[in-house]
């Protein structure tokens, strides 16, 4: 409770500060991840039980069939776009073994709700899993004013956690 | 003014706006809940209403079939035969049969199709396809090359490979536009119509009086002073009333 009050405060603090329009491209997020060698990318179809589990985890059925993944070792990288309120929201999702090692806003198109690129946020998600009712084990603090935003980026985690899971097993 | 008379000056701003008070409140009441009610994302089915607005429908810019499969597109949106596809898109260039389905190009942009125009994958420019796409093209083996300038580019969108080509395979079958046929044409434009007006925006514009244009708008205004009027002249009579 009180995380989110510092979170609002922190926010109220900075009210010059504006959406920047800094877009991360896959490759170069990729290259960071990776440290420079990309492995080749490899696809997971969103069908059969994938398909309900993402569209029960999106609230909404997917607009695409197929995902791209990166991985190397038990370290995959995914890049998904979902929508906020109006715009798609491009995610970056990289997971080691059962855990987010990190989420990363690669574009924020919205007029709103971009305080989900800020670190702060962003942080909360390291180390989550995927707990067995398909909702992260770990609560996420909102932001007042982001919650599609903040929503978009939940949602996002766990999908790629599901499945990331679903391609280990 | 004597309070007899101000009293039946009340009285009758009360009655004048009565009417819009209740109008004001029962829409600003719903559009309070619009976000949980998804009134932004639910559409009015009604050519009335487009008519109303003034809204002219578009065009289409552009059109392709391959076999027997028809991607059209309008504004900047596409449709696969009569069902549009979620998203936005720049101008398309083509649509191509693949081993897996479909291909379309947009000017920078490959779309994988499934046989019943699912989106499979949106590549663009990130993912190493080419751009500006001016056309699309496919050979019997269902392998796609894309003309980007004066260069002939083959496109593996599985492996994600763009690579271009000094001589193009003469088996290559460049999509060509052509018109959409009438029928097609009404029935895109109908369910395109009826995806333009959401319930939020109505209920915006009658809370906000732009329904009725700047006449309505002026109207709201007006109701707006009655309303301080009524409070003022309440709250003087009420002053006055105290013993």
């Amino acid at each position: 409770m009180h995380k989110a009050f510092l979170i609002t405060l922190t926010l109220s603090l900075i009210p010059w500060a504006v959406a920047s329009d800094d877009h991360i491209a896959p490759e170069d997020y990729l290259r960071r991840v990776f440290e420079g060698t990309v492995p080749a990318s490899d696809t997971v179809w969103l069908t059969g039980e994938n398909r309900e589990a993402a569209e029960r985890i999106l609230g909404h059925k997917p607009d695409y069939l197929r995902v791209r993944y990166w991985q190397e070792g038990q370290r995959s990288a995914w890049i998904i776009d979902e929508i906020g309120k109006t715009e798609p929201i491009t995610i970056g999702v990289v997971v080691n073994g059962n855990q987010v090692e990190e989420v990363e806003v690669l574009a924020f198109r919205e007029s709103r709700g971009w305080e989900i690129k800020h670190d702060f946020f962003k942080r909360q998600f390291d180390g989550v899993s995927l707990a067995s009712n398909q909702r992260l084990d770990r609560n996420i603090d909102g932001i007042s004013g982001a919650t599609l935003s903040v929503n978009a980026m939940t949602n996002v985690s766990r999908l790629v956690l599901l499945l990331a899971g679903s391609i280990s097993s | 003014m004597k309070q007899r008379s101000l009293l039946i000056l009340h009285r009758r701003m009360g009655l004048i706006s009565a009417l819009f008070l209740m109008l004001l409140s029962l829409t600003g009441l719903i559009l309070h809940y619009s976000v949980g009610l998804r009134l932004d994302s639910r559409f009015i089915d009604s050519r009335a209403l487009v008519n109303w607005y003034g809204i002219e429908l578009p065009e289409f810019s552009a059109s392709f079939v391959a076999a027997d499969s028809r991607l059209s597109q309008l504004e900047n949106r596409l449709f696969f035969d009569s069902t549009a596809l979620p998203g936005n898109y720049p101008s398309l260039r083509g649509l191509a049969r693949t081993d897996f389905g479909f291909a379309a190009a947009s000017s920078n942009q490959l779309i994988l199709l499934t046989d019943n125009g699912e989106i499979v994958e949106v590549l663009d420019a990130d993912y190493g396809v080419p751009a500006p796409i001016e056309r699309l093209a496919s050979n019997t083996d269902g392998e796609l090359y894309l003309e980007v300038g004066s260069d002939i580019w083959q496109a593996d969108p599985d492996s994600l490979q763009f690579q271009i080509v000094t001589t193009a395979p003469a088996t290559l079958v460049w999509s060509e536009a052509s018109a959409v046929p009438d029928s097609l044409q009404q029935q895109i434009l109908a369910d395109y119509a009826a995806s333009l007006i959401t319930w939020e925006r109505l209920l915006l514009d009658i809370h906000s009086g732009r329904i009725l244009g700047n006449l309505g708008v002026i109207l709201v205004d007006v109701m707006a002073i009655l309303f301080f009027l009524m409070a003022a002249t309440g709250i003087w009579i009420w002053s006055r009333r105290r013993p």
